[in-house]
């Protein structure tokens, strides 16, 4: 009996041998090796991988082993974060597939899209500053007039109070003092634990909230902003191009085609913040030539370098017509739609939550179109199944549930408001009048 | 649903997707696939393409027994979607990339027909099909040419496009995506209801797919029905309504 070591090389430049156990010359039925063309016999020199790769038409533009890209778990396509980790987790695909494109639509006043085009746009920044290599590995590019917006990006979020304290703490004790060194005889934490097992305290690393962004293969796929902080330093040229959208249209989609061929191997975010606001665009955008155009434009680009580019595009919908917006939403590959709540439902969730303030959703979030599912065909429409909410450090996004309003008032005086349904029933049944007027005294407090 | 109650697609009479008696005498056809803006006619498309190049949509259809047609030149063009999209699925299906031809129509089309005499873009698509008798032509969504050519109307899009591209093809399958909203009586709104209509008016079969009308559900994702058009076919068109489940790149057919 012979041994082949297990690092060497199973196909070899030779004919393959007849297997002993079958007959000679004759795979056995259903275990059948897939024929590979073997290279010219004393072609000597080995291809290497890459030149194979390039072969088999893998894009090789973007860099390899960009932090920013990993595989859609649904669909194995190469994907992109959005920077806000519930939205990608939303989109199916834990982020937005290259190539595609996402649009948010937002009904009344508010500017709650202005937060998803932060995060977006601050996490292709972070991505680019993880790269060691001083040319980076991201680009992002921005259709806007506002160049003020490269300064209002958030930055990462690191931690609470609690936890900047402690990384200072640890920050301190890492470095080589004298001091340090006469406490790494016996280490700190144990005098800690003393207390801590008896509340059933690990000694472990803590829970990992969040498996699927904390696995160590994409530890910088998506990071988390504290909107109230800046990104230090302020993105530079280098990383943020800005391309006015009052120029000619056919000036907008060259630039922004040159600046990605100018920015080869690296991957492209695309950023229209505000698409058809009346202070950013020409009159003529606001016919439905213009503004189709553009998008039309737009989703030629990422598909001609659907390899590494992603678009998010935000747009306030009150402001164009029903028509003009389908329009626009048929060449997006993706759609969603914020509906902030009024105000009378955030002040009845404001009640329902009285105890819990930082559970108040701001508002619903429609699902019109998925990426790259819907593209073939399924049906993903998903109205009032979920709410957004807004804080300082996270833009959430849960399944939406109507909240059972905790009245102490009822809960607490049954016996007034039944007393009071009684009076109310008795009045009705003594006044023969409330027949004619059936809205007048037949008014029954139904609170649970 | 279990899988007894899954049905085939056929459209005509002949137990067929597409009749070969309709690529005879030397006419031209049209036939219209409708669409709701959130239920997408790519998984259909392909079907179609599979069974004009294979003889049989394999994909969609298990009875091995039915006939095999002929196999036939397919040209695929699209307004929304880019070619690699077609190769993918295609290839999936495994359908040979020689056997069928895909237009860019994405790629750059409102650079190039931007400042161009509406006319020249026109022709300028119409030179990208070929000419070939006994073929099949697939365009998708062309009524995007009524928002990027300012000034186009459905008649100039239907005279200078569609009944031009219909001579250069047997069969022209045309997908259009379907607004509804009959209180809005704006005139764009208006000229895409007006090329809807022309394109059932002379369509010989229409396939209309819309969503499931009681909501989103897990084991079905629409309705796919099948009427007769404006034209008169030669050969009997069968209306059904199936209820179809896209899922996971697969698609199959219930009756309603």
């Amino acid at each position: 009996m012979s041994f082949r070591r297990r690092g060497e090389v199973l196909n070899g430049t030779g004919a393959r041998r007849a297997d002993p156990r079958g007959l000679p010359g004759r795979p056995l039925a259903g275990r059948e090796i897939p024929q590979r063309e073997s290279p010219p016999v004393g072609a000597g020199r080995t291809v290497p991988p890459t030149s194979q790769f390039a072969k088999l038409n893998i894009d090789n533009d973007v860099v390899s082993n960009h932090p920013g890209i990993r595989p859609s778990p649904a669909t194995s396509q190469q994907t992109t974060s959005t920077g806000c980790q519930d939205l990608d987790r939303l989109l199916g695909h834990m982020g937005l597939p290259l190539g595609n494109s996402l649009l948010v639509e937002e009904k009344t006043t508010t500017e709650f899209n202005t937060v998803l085009c932060k995060v977006f746009a601050a996490q292709g920044i972070v991505h680019n500053r993880i790269d060691s290599n001083k040319t980076g590995n991201t680009h992002l590019i921005v259709v806007s007039l506002d160049q003020s917006f490269s300064k209002q990006l958030p930055g990462t979020y690191k931690g609470s109070k609690k936890d900047i304290k402690r990384s200072k703490i640890a920050e301190e004790e890492s470095k080589l003092t004298v001091q340090n060194l006469a406490e790494q005889a016996q280490p700190s934490r144990y005098n800690d634990l003393r207390i801590a097992w008896r509340y059933k305290l690990t000694d472990g690393a803590s829970k990992d909230e969040n498996p699927v962004y904390n696995a160590e293969e994409y530890k910088n796929y998506s990071n988390q902003f504290d909107i109230t902080t800046r990104l230090m330093p302020a993105p530079t040229p280098q990383e943020i191009s800005f391309v006015s959208p009052v120029q000619p249209l056919q000036t907008v989609l060259g630039q922004i085609d040159r600046i990605i061929t100018q920015n080869k191997g690296k991957l492209i975010r695309i950023l229209v913040p505000s698409l058809l606001h009346p202070a950013m665009y020409p009159p003529h955008m606001f016919k439905l030539s213009g503004v189709v155009s553009l998008v039309h434009g737009l989703r030629g680009i990422i598909k001609k370098h659907q390899s590494r580019c992603a678009l998010l595009a935000t747009v306030s919908a009150d402001m164009l017509s029903d028509f003009m917006i389908s329009q626009v939403e048929n060449i997006f590959d993706s759609v969603l739609t914020l509906e902030p709540f009024d105000q009378e439902m955030l002040k009845f969730l404001e009640r329902a939550y009285k105890s819990q303030p930082n559970k108040v959703q701001h508002g619903l979030l429609h699902v019109l179109k998925l990426p790259v599912f819907s593209e073939r065909g399924e049906m993903h429409v998903a109205k009032s199944e979920f709410a957004f909410k807004n804080g300082r450090k996270r833009f959430e996004i849960e399944e939406w549930g109507i909240p059972v309003e905790d009245n102490e008032d009822a809960g607490g005086n049954p016996s007034s408001s039944s007393s009071s349904t009684q009076s109310a029933l008795r009045n009705d049944s003594t006044n023969p009048q409330s027949a004619d007027a059936p809205g007048s005294n037949t008014t029954v407090n139904l609170d649970f | 649903m279990s899988a007894v109650q899954r049905q085939d697609l056929v459209v005509f009479n002949d137990h067929s997707v597409v009749s070969d008696q309709i690529f005879q005498n030397g006419f031209h056809h049209l036939i219209t696939i409708t669409a709701s803006p959130f239920t997408s006619p790519t998984w259909l498309i392909n079907s179609l393409v599979e069974s004009q190049i294979l003889g049989r949509p394999y994909s969609l259809n298990a009875d091995s027994s039915a006939a095999q047609g002929h196999s036939r030149p397919v040209t695929v063009g699209s307004f929304v979607h880019e070619p690699q999209l077609f190769h993918n699925a295609l290839g999936r299906l495994k359908v040979a990339p020689q056997k069928y031809k895909v237009v860019d129509l994405v790629t750059d089309l409102v650079v190039k027909s931007l400042g161009k005499p509406r006319s020249k873009v026109y022709s300028d698509i119409l030179q990208q099909f070929p000419l070939q008798n006994q073929s099949v032509i697939v365009l998708e969504q062309p009524e995007l040419l009524l928002s990027l050519l300012e000034g186009s109307t459905s008649d100039e899009i239907h005279s200078q496009l569609i009944t031009p591209l219909m001579k250069r093809c047997s069969v022209l399958i045309l997908t259009t995506s379907v607004y509804d909203d009959s209180e809005d009586a704006t005139r764009d709104s208006l000229e895409f209801s007006r090329f809807t209509l022309n394109c059932i008016y002379k369509s010989i079969v229409v396939m209309s797919l819309r969503p499931l009308e009681t909501g989103r559900a897990n084991d079905v994702t629409g309705t796919l029905r099948i009427t007769r058009g404006g034209v008169r076919s030669p050969v009997h068109v069968v209306e059904n309504e199936y209820l179809y489940l896209n899922q996971k790149e697969t698609t199959r057919l219930f009756y309603r």
